[in-house]
Protein backbone atom coordinates (compact mmCIF):
# COMPACT_ATOMS: atom_id res chain seq x y z
CA UNK A 1 0.00 0.00 0.00
CA UNK A 2 1.20 3.51 -0.71
CA UNK A 3 0.40 6.68 1.22
CA UNK A 4 -2.85 7.21 -0.67
CA UNK A 5 -4.06 3.75 0.28
CA UNK A 6 -3.34 4.33 3.98
CA UNK A 7 -5.16 7.63 3.84
CA UNK A 8 -8.14 5.94 2.25
CA UNK A 9 -8.21 3.16 4.88
CA UNK A 10 -7.96 5.69 7.70
CA UNK A 11 -10.81 7.71 6.20
CA UNK A 12 -13.03 4.64 5.79
CA UNK A 13 -12.20 3.39 9.30
CA UNK A 14 -13.01 6.74 10.88
CA UNK A 15 -16.25 7.00 8.90
CA UNK A 16 -17.19 3.50 10.07
CA UNK A 17 -16.56 4.45 13.73
CA UNK A 18 -18.56 7.67 13.42
CA UNK A 19 -21.51 5.96 11.78
CA UNK A 20 -21.48 3.28 14.49
CA UNK A 21 -21.67 5.87 17.28
CA UNK A 22 -18.02 5.81 18.31
CA UNK A 23 -16.81 9.21 17.12
CA UNK A 24 -15.45 9.80 20.65
CA UNK A 25 -12.77 7.19 19.94
CA UNK A 26 -11.57 9.27 16.98
CA UNK A 27 -11.57 12.39 19.15
CA UNK A 28 -9.47 10.63 21.81
CA UNK A 29 -6.94 9.45 19.24
CA UNK A 30 -6.74 12.85 17.55
CA UNK A 31 -6.10 14.59 20.86
CA UNK A 32 -3.39 12.08 21.73
CA UNK A 33 -1.88 12.24 18.25
CA UNK A 34 -1.61 16.01 18.36
CA UNK A 35 0.03 16.04 21.79
CA UNK A 36 2.41 13.21 20.88
CA UNK A 37 3.14 14.46 17.36
CA UNK A 38 6.63 15.74 18.14
CA UNK A 39 7.81 12.29 19.21
CA UNK A 40 6.07 10.58 16.33
CA UNK A 41 7.52 13.00 13.77
CA UNK A 42 11.00 12.76 15.25
CA UNK A 43 11.03 9.00 14.94
CA UNK A 44 9.48 8.87 11.48
CA UNK A 45 10.59 12.06 9.82
CA UNK A 46 11.87 10.33 6.67
CA UNK A 47 8.99 7.90 6.37
CA UNK A 48 5.68 9.65 5.96
CA UNK A 49 3.78 6.40 5.53
CA UNK A 50 5.00 5.30 8.99
CA UNK A 51 3.21 8.26 10.53
CA UNK A 52 -0.01 7.10 8.87
CA UNK A 53 0.61 3.54 10.08
CA UNK A 54 1.16 4.88 13.59
CA UNK A 55 -2.11 6.77 13.42
CA UNK A 56 -3.96 3.68 12.21
CA UNK A 57 -2.37 1.62 15.01
CA UNK A 58 -3.59 4.13 17.55
CA UNK A 59 -7.09 4.01 16.07
CA UNK A 60 -7.18 0.21 16.26
CA UNK A 61 -5.86 0.15 19.82
CA UNK A 62 -8.31 2.79 20.98
CA UNK A 63 -11.17 0.93 19.29
CA UNK A 64 -10.19 -2.19 21.22
CA UNK A 65 -9.82 -0.26 24.49
CA UNK A 66 -13.08 1.59 23.89
CA UNK A 67 -15.29 -1.35 22.92
CA UNK A 68 -13.79 -4.81 23.48
CA UNK A 69 -11.90 -4.42 26.76
CA UNK A 70 -14.75 -2.78 28.73
CA UNK A 71 -17.05 -5.62 27.71
CA UNK A 72 -14.49 -8.24 28.77
CA UNK A 73 -13.85 -6.44 32.05
CA UNK A 74 -17.57 -6.48 32.83
CA UNK A 75 -17.70 -10.17 31.99
CA UNK A 76 -14.73 -10.81 34.24
CA UNK A 77 -16.30 -8.77 37.02
CA UNK A 78 -19.23 -11.20 37.19
CA UNK A 79 -16.90 -14.19 37.08
CA UNK A 80 -14.76 -12.88 39.93
CA UNK A 81 -17.55 -11.62 42.09
CA UNK A 82 -19.76 -14.67 41.78
CA UNK A 83 -17.04 -17.25 42.14
CA UNK A 84 -16.00 -15.45 45.30
CA UNK A 85 -19.44 -16.07 46.69
CA UNK A 86 -19.74 -19.70 45.78
CA UNK A 87 -17.14 -20.83 48.27
CA UNK A 88 -18.31 -18.74 51.17
CA UNK A 89 -21.99 -18.03 50.87
CA UNK A 90 -25.28 -19.46 49.73
CA UNK A 91 -25.07 -19.07 45.98
CA UNK A 92 -28.81 -18.72 45.54
CA UNK A 93 -28.93 -15.65 47.76
CA UNK A 94 -25.80 -13.89 46.58
CA UNK A 95 -25.32 -14.67 42.92
CA UNK A 96 -25.15 -11.31 41.17
CA UNK A 97 -26.88 -11.12 37.82
CA UNK A 98 -26.76 -7.33 37.51
CA UNK A 99 -24.28 -4.55 38.06
CA UNK A 100 -26.03 -1.20 38.44
CA UNK A 101 -24.20 2.11 38.29
CA UNK A 102 -25.97 4.90 40.14
CA UNK A 103 -25.50 7.77 42.57
CA UNK A 104 -27.37 9.81 45.15
CA UNK A 105 -28.52 12.30 42.52
CA UNK A 106 -30.05 9.56 40.39
CA UNK A 107 -28.39 10.72 37.20
CA UNK A 108 -26.31 8.54 34.86
CA UNK A 109 -27.90 5.33 36.04
CA UNK A 110 -27.18 2.28 33.92
CA UNK A 111 -27.05 -1.47 34.31
CA UNK A 112 -25.06 -4.36 32.91
CA UNK A 113 -26.74 -7.71 33.25
CA UNK A 114 -25.31 -11.16 32.82
CA UNK A 115 -27.97 -11.65 30.18
CA UNK A 116 -26.57 -8.70 28.21
CA UNK A 117 -23.06 -10.15 28.47
CA UNK A 118 -24.31 -13.51 27.29
CA UNK A 119 -26.27 -12.05 24.37
CA UNK A 120 -23.37 -9.98 23.07
CA UNK A 121 -20.35 -12.20 23.66
CA UNK A 122 -20.33 -13.71 20.18
CA UNK A 123 -20.53 -10.37 18.43
CA UNK A 124 -17.80 -8.88 20.64
CA UNK A 125 -15.58 -11.86 19.80
CA UNK A 126 -16.16 -11.23 16.10
CA UNK A 127 -15.26 -7.56 16.44
CA UNK A 128 -12.16 -8.50 18.41
CA UNK A 129 -11.13 -10.93 15.68
CA UNK A 130 -11.63 -8.31 12.97
CA UNK A 131 -9.41 -5.90 14.91
CA UNK A 132 -6.77 -8.62 15.29
CA UNK A 133 -6.91 -9.24 11.54
CA UNK A 134 -6.58 -5.53 10.83
CA UNK A 135 -3.51 -5.34 13.06
CA UNK A 136 -1.98 -8.34 11.33
CA UNK A 137 -2.62 -6.82 7.92
CA UNK A 138 -1.09 -3.56 9.04
CA UNK A 139 2.13 -5.24 10.06
CA UNK A 140 2.31 -7.76 7.21
CA UNK A 141 5.19 -7.17 4.82
CA UNK B 1 -1.29 -3.84 3.85
CA UNK B 2 -3.61 -5.02 1.07
CA UNK B 3 -6.20 -2.31 0.68
CA UNK B 4 -9.05 -4.58 -0.50
CA UNK B 5 -8.72 -6.89 2.52
CA UNK B 6 -8.63 -3.94 4.88
CA UNK B 7 -11.81 -2.53 3.34
CA UNK B 8 -13.50 -5.89 3.70
CA UNK B 9 -12.56 -6.09 7.40
CA UNK B 10 -13.80 -2.57 8.03
CA UNK B 11 -17.11 -3.47 6.44
CA UNK B 12 -17.35 -6.51 8.73
CA UNK B 13 -16.58 -4.29 11.71
CA UNK B 14 -19.29 -1.87 10.66
CA UNK B 15 -21.90 -4.63 10.46
CA UNK B 16 -20.90 -6.15 13.79
CA UNK B 17 -20.67 -2.83 15.66
CA UNK B 18 -24.20 -2.02 14.57
CA UNK B 19 -25.35 -5.41 15.86
CA UNK B 20 -24.29 -4.79 19.49
CA UNK B 21 -27.29 -4.06 21.71
CA UNK B 22 -27.05 -0.42 22.82
CA UNK B 23 -26.30 -0.07 26.54
CA UNK B 24 -25.49 3.26 28.22
CA UNK B 25 -23.29 1.42 30.72
CA UNK B 26 -20.72 1.00 27.94
CA UNK B 27 -20.67 4.65 26.93
CA UNK B 28 -17.41 6.53 27.26
CA UNK B 29 -18.44 8.25 30.49
CA UNK B 30 -18.92 4.93 32.28
CA UNK B 31 -15.95 2.89 31.08
CA UNK B 32 -13.81 4.09 33.98
CA UNK B 33 -16.45 2.77 36.38
CA UNK B 34 -16.38 -0.63 34.70
CA UNK B 35 -12.62 -0.64 35.16
CA UNK B 36 -13.00 0.18 38.85
CA UNK B 37 -15.53 -2.63 39.23
CA UNK B 38 -13.11 -4.94 37.44
CA UNK B 39 -10.24 -4.06 39.82
CA UNK B 40 -12.55 -4.36 42.83
CA UNK B 41 -13.54 -7.85 41.72
CA UNK B 42 -9.89 -8.82 41.33
CA UNK B 43 -9.08 -7.79 44.87
CA UNK B 44 -12.03 -9.80 46.12
CA UNK B 45 -10.97 -12.80 44.04
CA UNK B 46 -7.41 -12.52 45.33
CA UNK B 47 -8.63 -12.42 48.92
CA UNK B 48 -10.81 -15.47 48.31
CA UNK B 49 -7.99 -17.36 46.59
CA UNK B 50 -5.83 -16.77 49.63
CA UNK B 51 -8.29 -18.14 52.12
CA UNK B 52 -10.12 -15.03 53.25
CA UNK B 53 -13.87 -15.09 53.62
CA UNK B 54 -15.89 -12.73 51.43
CA UNK B 55 -19.39 -11.50 52.03
CA UNK B 56 -21.22 -8.81 50.09
CA UNK B 57 -23.23 -6.37 52.13
CA UNK B 58 -25.12 -3.12 52.13
CA UNK B 59 -25.29 -0.69 55.03
CA UNK B 60 -28.80 -1.91 55.88
CA UNK B 61 -27.21 -5.37 56.27
CA UNK B 62 -29.35 -6.90 53.55
CA UNK B 63 -27.72 -9.36 51.22
CA UNK B 64 -27.80 -7.69 47.81
CA UNK B 65 -29.01 -9.38 44.64
CA UNK B 66 -27.87 -6.58 42.36
CA UNK B 67 -24.39 -5.15 42.76
CA UNK B 68 -25.00 -1.43 43.34
CA UNK B 69 -21.97 0.55 42.23
CA UNK B 70 -21.62 4.19 43.29
CA UNK B 71 -20.64 6.07 40.11
CA UNK B 72 -20.28 9.50 41.71
CA UNK B 73 -18.37 10.16 44.94
CA UNK B 74 -20.35 10.45 48.13
CA UNK B 75 -20.40 9.78 51.82
CA UNK B 76 -20.38 6.21 53.00
CA UNK B 77 -23.75 6.45 54.65
CA UNK B 78 -26.32 7.12 51.95
CA UNK B 79 -30.07 7.15 52.44
CA UNK B 80 -30.64 7.13 48.69
CA UNK B 81 -29.10 3.82 47.65
CA UNK B 82 -27.73 0.76 49.37
CA UNK B 83 -24.32 0.58 47.72
CA UNK B 84 -22.64 -2.79 47.76
CA UNK B 85 -19.35 -3.43 49.50
CA UNK B 86 -17.29 -6.52 50.28
CA UNK B 87 -16.73 -7.61 53.85
CA UNK B 88 -13.40 -9.42 54.06
CA UNK B 89 -12.88 -11.49 57.17
CA UNK B 90 -10.25 -13.78 58.53
CA UNK B 91 -8.80 -14.45 61.92
CA UNK B 92 -7.22 -11.00 61.73
CA UNK B 93 -9.00 -7.67 61.77
CA UNK B 94 -12.08 -7.77 59.52
CA UNK B 95 -12.31 -5.00 56.95
CA UNK B 96 -14.56 -3.69 54.20
CA UNK B 97 -13.79 -2.84 50.59
CA UNK B 98 -15.81 0.13 49.33
CA UNK B 99 -16.23 1.96 46.02
CA UNK B 100 -16.49 5.71 45.42
CA UNK B 101 -16.51 6.88 49.03
CA UNK B 102 -15.27 10.33 50.01
CA UNK B 103 -12.75 10.74 52.82
CA UNK B 104 -11.49 13.86 54.51
CA UNK B 105 -7.83 14.42 53.84
CA UNK B 106 -5.31 15.99 56.21
CA UNK B 107 -6.41 19.45 55.05
CA UNK B 108 -10.04 18.68 55.85
CA UNK B 109 -10.92 18.66 52.15
CA UNK B 110 -13.03 15.74 50.92
CA UNK B 111 -11.52 13.43 48.31
CA UNK B 112 -12.97 10.48 46.48
CA UNK B 113 -11.34 7.08 46.77
CA UNK B 114 -12.18 4.87 43.81
CA UNK B 115 -11.58 1.84 46.01
CA UNK B 116 -10.95 1.97 49.75
CA UNK B 117 -10.31 -0.55 52.47
CA UNK B 118 -11.38 0.37 56.00
CA UNK B 119 -11.83 -1.55 59.25
CA UNK B 120 -15.25 -3.13 59.61
CA UNK B 121 -15.89 -1.16 62.80
CA UNK B 122 -15.48 2.11 60.86
CA UNK B 123 -18.13 1.07 58.34
CA UNK B 124 -20.49 0.12 61.12
CA UNK B 125 -19.83 3.35 63.01
CA UNK B 126 -20.65 5.55 60.04
CA UNK B 127 -24.17 6.99 60.23
CA UNK B 128 -26.11 9.86 58.69
CA UNK B 129 -25.17 12.05 61.66
CA UNK B 130 -21.53 11.05 61.38
CA UNK B 131 -21.25 10.54 57.63
CA UNK B 132 -17.67 11.32 56.69
CA UNK B 133 -14.65 9.19 57.26
CA UNK B 134 -11.16 10.64 57.33
CA UNK B 135 -7.73 9.62 56.10
CA UNK B 136 -7.20 8.01 59.50
CA UNK B 137 -9.82 5.39 58.67
CA UNK B 138 -8.10 4.32 55.44
CA UNK B 139 -6.04 1.14 55.34
CA UNK B 140 -5.72 1.15 51.56
CA UNK B 141 -6.80 3.44 48.75
CA UNK B 142 -6.74 2.77 45.04
CA UNK B 143 -7.09 5.21 42.19
CA UNK B 144 -8.35 3.57 38.99
CA UNK B 145 -7.66 5.25 35.66
CA UNK B 146 -8.81 3.69 32.42
CA UNK B 147 -7.72 5.31 29.19
CA UNK B 148 -8.11 4.46 25.50
CA UNK B 149 -4.95 6.30 24.47
CA UNK B 150 -2.33 7.60 26.88
CA UNK B 151 -2.08 8.09 30.61
CA UNK B 152 -1.29 11.77 31.03
CA UNK B 153 1.25 13.07 33.50
CA UNK B 154 -1.54 14.97 35.28
CA UNK B 155 -2.69 11.67 36.71
CA UNK B 156 0.66 11.18 38.46
CA UNK B 157 0.66 14.72 39.78
CA UNK B 158 -2.86 14.34 41.14
CA UNK B 159 -2.01 11.05 42.75
CA UNK B 160 0.89 12.61 44.63
CA UNK B 161 -1.51 15.23 45.98
CA UNK B 162 -3.99 12.58 47.03
CA UNK B 163 -1.28 10.44 48.60
CA UNK B 164 -0.14 13.45 50.58
CA UNK B 165 -3.66 14.04 51.86
CA UNK B 166 -4.02 10.37 52.76
CA UNK B 167 -0.46 9.83 53.87
CA UNK B 168 -1.35 7.96 57.02
CA UNK B 169 -2.90 5.23 54.91
CA UNK B 170 -0.65 2.21 54.71
CA UNK B 171 -0.82 1.72 50.99
CA UNK B 172 -1.91 3.78 48.01
CA UNK B 173 -2.13 2.33 44.54
CA UNK B 174 -2.44 4.01 41.19
CA UNK B 175 -4.03 1.56 38.87
CA UNK B 176 -4.29 2.00 35.10
CA UNK B 177 -4.55 0.03 31.88
CA UNK B 178 -1.82 2.26 30.41
CA UNK B 179 1.77 2.83 31.35
CA UNK B 180 3.56 6.15 31.55
CA UNK B 181 7.27 6.12 32.33
CA UNK B 182 7.21 9.72 33.52
CA UNK B 183 4.56 8.91 36.13
CA UNK B 184 6.66 5.97 37.23
CA UNK B 185 9.67 8.24 37.70
CA UNK B 186 7.59 10.88 39.44
CA UNK B 187 6.14 8.46 41.97
CA UNK B 188 9.48 6.78 42.47
CA UNK B 189 11.07 10.11 43.31
CA UNK B 190 8.46 11.14 45.84
CA UNK B 191 7.89 7.79 47.47
CA UNK B 192 11.17 6.08 48.10
CA UNK B 193 11.16 2.68 49.74
CA UNK B 194 10.84 2.81 53.50
CA UNK B 195 11.15 6.58 53.61
CA UNK B 196 7.46 7.36 53.69
CA UNK B 197 4.41 5.86 55.19
CA UNK B 198 2.91 4.97 51.86
CA UNK B 199 3.80 2.43 49.22
CA UNK B 200 2.88 2.58 45.58
CA UNK B 201 2.75 -0.80 44.01
CA UNK B 202 2.41 -2.36 40.65
CA UNK B 203 0.32 -5.34 39.74
CA UNK B 204 -0.23 -7.00 36.42
CA UNK B 205 -3.87 -7.74 36.94
CA UNK B 206 -3.69 -11.01 35.09
CA UNK B 207 -1.09 -12.57 37.31
CA UNK B 208 -0.65 -10.87 40.62
CA UNK B 209 -3.37 -12.24 42.82
CA UNK B 210 -0.72 -13.18 45.39
CA UNK B 211 0.53 -9.62 45.46
CA UNK B 212 -3.01 -8.29 45.82
CA UNK B 213 -3.57 -10.60 48.71
CA UNK B 214 -0.27 -9.61 50.22
CA UNK B 215 -1.22 -5.94 50.00
CA UNK B 216 -4.59 -6.65 51.54
CA UNK B 217 -2.96 -8.52 54.35
CA UNK B 218 -0.48 -5.73 55.07
CA UNK B 219 -3.23 -3.12 54.93
CA UNK B 220 -5.29 -5.05 57.39
CA UNK B 221 -2.39 -5.68 59.72
CA UNK B 222 -1.06 -2.17 59.66
CA UNK B 223 2.31 -3.31 58.38
CA UNK B 224 4.73 -2.10 55.79
CA UNK B 225 5.32 -4.41 52.88
CA UNK B 226 8.77 -5.83 52.64
CA UNK B 227 10.90 -5.45 49.52
CA UNK B 228 9.37 -2.17 48.48
CA UNK B 229 12.19 -1.66 46.06
CA UNK B 230 10.26 -0.34 43.14
CA UNK B 231 7.14 1.47 42.16
CA UNK B 232 5.12 0.49 39.18
CA UNK B 233 1.65 1.02 37.82
CA UNK B 234 -1.03 -1.56 37.67
CA UNK B 235 -1.94 -2.19 34.08
CA UNK B 236 -3.44 -4.79 31.87
CA UNK B 237 -1.04 -6.65 29.70
CA UNK B 238 -0.86 -4.89 26.35
CA UNK B 239 -0.24 -8.05 24.40
CA UNK B 240 -3.22 -10.28 23.76
CA UNK B 241 -5.39 -8.26 26.07
CA UNK B 242 -8.51 -10.21 25.14
CA UNK B 243 -6.77 -13.51 25.78
CA UNK B 244 -5.46 -12.24 29.08
CA UNK B 245 -8.89 -11.19 30.23
CA UNK B 246 -10.43 -14.43 29.11
CA UNK B 247 -7.63 -16.32 30.77
CA UNK B 248 -8.47 -14.89 34.15
CA UNK B 249 -11.69 -16.86 34.18
CA UNK B 250 -9.89 -20.12 34.33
Amino acid sequence: MDDTDYEEIITIFKKMLSESGYSWIIEDVDIHFRTASDDILENNIYYEHKIKIKYLELLLEATRDGIITPFLMAKQFFNNINSSNISTQDKSQHYFTELTFCNDLDVDTSTISLEYIKNNTVIIDKISQSLNDMEELLHAK
Amino acid sequence: MPSSEAKKLIEELRKNLLTIQPNPAFEKSNIGNIYTAFIFSHIVAAARDNGLSIKYEQLNKNAPSTFIFRNAPGRLHSTRHQYTYARITSTEQPCDLHIGVRFKGKSGVLHECDISLIPQSDTDGCTHTNPYLTYKNLSLFIECKYRTTNLSLDIGRSFIGLATEFSESNIGILCSNKYNASIYDLLKYYYKPNSNNISLKHMETNSDSKLLSDILSCSKNNEKRKNDNDIRLIRLSQKNKSDTLNGIQE
